[in-house]
């Protein structure tokens, strides 16, 4: 079967695990444990008659405690910027793992993902600003990890553009 | 003992291979039981035949390299966790090559180091998690009220709506009029202000919460110049019932461009502080660069001194690092610290022992057999070099450190850690002193020196207080003819034995100990007095002085001028700052609206030393600023240096798009004045013309040029 390796990227405490989690478990935990390091998760996905398995890895949160390691993007078929529509700051820290990304990698299909869409959204930017950043990538979604909304669609979209 | 003790002992848990000329990895330990989890292994060869991690995998190309390299090097996978039935695997894949032909693969089961970060990290980040929630409800928050009151001044909104929205809050919100009466608070923002009583007392403490914090009415006022809000975190040392930290953000509305409101928010933020310092303490250890931390630090001095045997303490000192922070981010601040420590540990080997004692501050021991002041001397040098080279900063580009260095050894300058500690310190203060990238070896002297320091900067202080020092003029003329146009005052010292202290050894000891500001008092009540005697002789003479970044940052400055103005019955046009293109890297828009105000009543605004700073043209434009004084470096090798003449002209040029006056400083010969006047420069000032000469003397050539 076919793989391709998926990366998730983004700032400290957006829910890149929880999207993982519900991807590949289909459950959701209210509790937060960060994740450090690199851990790879499988999942097969079908697009029309094929069959394809998502290498997915979620990579630790960068913040002050830990950088970008452009490494991790490697071999990726696509990768994921995860920001957090609760707090604006994650989407400023996203662009610019995204910018810092895009230096090694300028050709990776790049997705951009506004989680926690079960929340109200805490942030100032107007649909246009957040139109404009979405611009610069493949494909773009609002997910919730805790309903589940747009996480599969998230991954079909992906798994439809790399196979 | 080999790594089959290690393991056997459980000291580690680790599985070693070793890679082959055939490129082949044979493993050496086959008995280790998760060994078959991440490799397929042949049992009888104990040849890998397979990789079944996929992290491995991926990493096993960086290896690849590594072994394949002529060099010694060893690289690092980071942690990963590899699945299992049971309880997950936490990884680090080790690749090295000693560059002898011996190249191996260490697999490391680091479940203890992984929980332990975990569980350092989870703390420190649900806070910064926390804290970042906090900024973005007053954002979203500052956002809607924005929106709301403008509708209520267009009567599309009613007022009940807000104020019920605002009572439920998490945030405390504080809404004043544009005559800074209050208009609507919530119960949060009474609590945090203890203003139950009264809606007067809620003002009253808002306003006495921004005077602690020295949000001052010239800052209130840039914002609403600016049209722009601001945002903060500040420390709220006499707030009623106890100090507390406070996430601030103070925002004007306008409508139709005038303003309208004042918006505060406030949320009490000194639980994630005292939770944060607690994470980054707990185990003694920098979170940040991993490295431990000043009590750690000293513990471990304390051992290295119980063993006798020689080694040198080097305090590392990181330049103004405060301005990359500020200018490029946290991040790229905390990233370039974590890339500093990496080289100094790489710099000083295992045998050494790095720790972070402060924000910019690095400590270092290391064993010398022979401690001679040359050779800890030659290694400071070494620290500083391993940090020369360029930094490249989280896509921010590329940046360059300065490092300051104090030096102590063991036994010959401390016996025991205070002592030594102490001694470093002293010696890191003279490299600081001497400037930048110094590396000091302590010596006796040293305490000498500073308390030649202390008595210099006692002497200046009693100078300043009984009005010794004295004020001499230099005329800034019209190129042309030599005419004086204006003057320069500069203070001079001569102390009670009569011994001369030059300006460059007075000048950075008031800057350095707070005396500036007696200093500029007594300038600025100097040169108006030296104003009102000249004026018999030249009525409209302007007199510059030097002004310096602290006191033109000081709120009271603008009073300060005024009142003097005023004692001496001057004109203002008769005054004249200048301040170095400095002053603008920090606090850019107070300092704007100081000027804009000291410009308003006459006083002229000049930007001395120009084109040795950042010389930005972006602030040129935007800053109330009316002449250029060309530093005198490029006026002196312009006979020679053909930059300069094309600096100069650029200058000049700049000078004219924008409508500002030029001086040119440190004019010495005929050769500079010609050149200067066919640039159509106009003023100048140097010994081509006059030196600074004592007051009387300058009014004796007021005459005589009459």
């Amino acid at each position: 079967m076919i793989q391709k390796k998926i990366c998730l990227l983004g700032p400290t405490g957006v829910g890149k695990t929880s999207l993982v989690r519900q991807f590949v478990d289909g459950i959701f935990s209210e509790k937060y444990l960060t994740t450090i390091g690199v851990k790879i998760d499988k999942k097969q996905v079908d697009i029309g008659d094929k069959s394809l398995q998502l290498l997915v890895w979620d990579i630790e949160g960068v913040d002050r405690y830990c950088g970008f390691n452009p490494r991790y993007l490697r071999g990726a078929a696509a990768f994921v910027i995860v920001v957090d529509q609760t707090r604006s700051q994650s989407l400023l820290e996203g662009m610019d793992i995204f910018a810092s990304a895009r230096e090694s990698y300028p050709n990776t299909p790049a997705f951009f993902v506004v989680n926690k869409s079960d929340l109200p959204s805490e942030w100032y930017w107007t649909k246009e600003e957040i139109k404009e950043r979405q611009s610069r990538f493949t494909g773009a979604f609002n997910t919730s990890a805790k309903t589940g909304e747009n996480v599969e669609a998230l991954f079909q979209m992906i798994a439809s553009a790399v196979v | 003992m080999d790594i089959f003790q290690l393991n056997t002992l459980g000291i580690t848990d680790c599985v070693l291979y070793r890679y082959e000329k055939d490129k082949t990895l044979c493993c050496l330990t086959p008995t280790v039981s998760w060994a078959f989890k991440v490799t397929a292994i042949d049992e009888i060869s104990l040849n890998v035949t397979d990789v079944l991690s996929l992290f491995l995998e991926d990493f096993l190309l960086d290896a690849q390299q590594c072994w394949q390299s002529g060099s010694a090097s060893q690289i690092s996978s980071g942690f990963w966790t590899e699945a299992s039935e049971v309880t997950p695997l936490r990884l680090e894949a080790l690749a090295t090559n000693n560059g002898k032909g011996e190249c191996y693969l260490a697999i490391k089961n680091v479940s203890k180091e992984f929980d332990y970060r975990q569980q350092s990290l989870q703390s420190a980040r649900e806070l910064l998690i926390t804290h970042h929630a906090v900024i973005s409800q007053q954002d979203s928050l500052h956002d809607r009220l924005q929106k709301v009151l403008q509708e209520v001044e267009n009567g599309k909104s009613e007022l009940l709506a807000i104020r019920q929205a605002i009572q439920h809050l998490a945030t405390g919100v504080v809404i004043l009029n544009a005559q800074n009466e209050l208009f609507l608070d919530n119960g949060v923002a009474r609590q945090v202000l203890r203003a139950h009583s009264t809606q007067k007392n809620c003002v009253q403490n808002l306003f006495q919460l921004m005077k602690d914090v020295h949000v001052d009415t010239i800052f209130l006022a840039n914002l609403e110049e600016q049209q722009t809000s601001w945002r903060g975190e500040v420390f709220w040392q006499n707030a009623p019932g106890g100090s507390r930290w406070l996430q601030l953000t103070v925002a004007p509305v306008f409508q139709n461009e005038t303003l309208s409101h004042w918006v505060f928010l406030f949320t009490d933020t000194t639980t994630t502080h005292t939770g944060e310092n607690s994470a980054t303490t707990s185990a003694d250890k920098d979170l940040l660069t991993q490295l431990d931390s000043r009590q750690s630090f000293k513990r471990e001095l304390d051992k290295w001194l119980k063993t006798q045997q020689g080694f040198g303490l080097f305090i590392i000192d990181i330049s103004e690092f405060k301005r990359v922070n500020e200018n490029l981010g946290y991040r790229v601040g905390d990233e370039i610290l974590k890339r500093v420590a990496l080289r100094l540990d790489t710099f000083s080997g295992e045998k050494s022992y790095l720790a972070r004692i402060g924000g910019n501050e690095f400590a270092l021991l290391s064993p010398f057999s022979c401690l001679s002041d040359s050779i800890i001397h030659d290694y400071g040098r070494g620290l500083q070099v391993a940090l020369e080279d360029v930094f490249i900063a989280f896509g921010k580009g590329e940046m360059t450190l300065s490092v300051n260095i104090g030096v102590t050894a063991f036994p010959q300058h401390g016996a025991n850690t205070e002592d030594l500690l102490k001694n470093a310190g002293l010696a890191l203060q003279f490299s600081k002193y001497k400037g930048k990238n110094e590396v000091t070896v302590f010596r006796t002297q040293l305490k000498t020196k500073q308390v030649e320091l202390a008595n210099l900067e006692a002497e200046l202080a009693t100078a300043i207080k009984n009005n010794k020092l004295t004020i001499h003029l230099q005329p800034i003329v019209d190129l042309s003819c030599g005419d004086t146009l204006k003057c320069e005052a500069l203070a001079r010292w001569t102390n009670d034995e009569g011994k001369i202290i030059p300006p460059d050894v007075f000048i950075p000891i008031a800057e350095k100990s707070g005396l500036i500001f007696a200093l500029g008092d007594w300038l600025l009540h100097s040169v108006c007095q030296t104003l009102k005697e000249l004026s018999a002789y030249a009525p409209n003479i302007r007199i510059a002085m030097n002004i310096s970044g602290r006191q033109i940052c000081d709120p009271d400055f603008l009073t300060k001028v005024q009142d003097a103005i005023a004692y001496y019955g001057i004109s203002a046009s008769q005054l004249a700052i200048e301040i170095t293109e400095t002053v603008f890297i920090h606090r850019t828009n107070t300092v704007a609206v100081t000027l804009a105000s000291l410009r308003a009543i006459g006083i002229t605004i000049s930007i001395d030393d120009f084109g040795t700073g950042f010389s930005s043209l972006e602030y040129l434009k935007r800053l109330p600023i009316d002449e250029l004084k060309i530093d005198r470096s490029f006026v002196r090798d312009l006979s020679v240096n053909n930059d300069d003449k094309v600096i100069i002209k650029a200058i000049i040029g700049l000078a004219e798009n924008l409508g500002l006056n030029v001086v040119a400083e440190g004019v010495e010969s005929d050769e500079q004045q010609h050149f200067l006047l066919r640039q159509n420069c106009v003023m100048a000032q140097g010994y081509l013309f006059n030196r600074p000469m004592p007051v009387q003397q300058f009014i004796d050539s007021l005459i005589a040029q009459k």
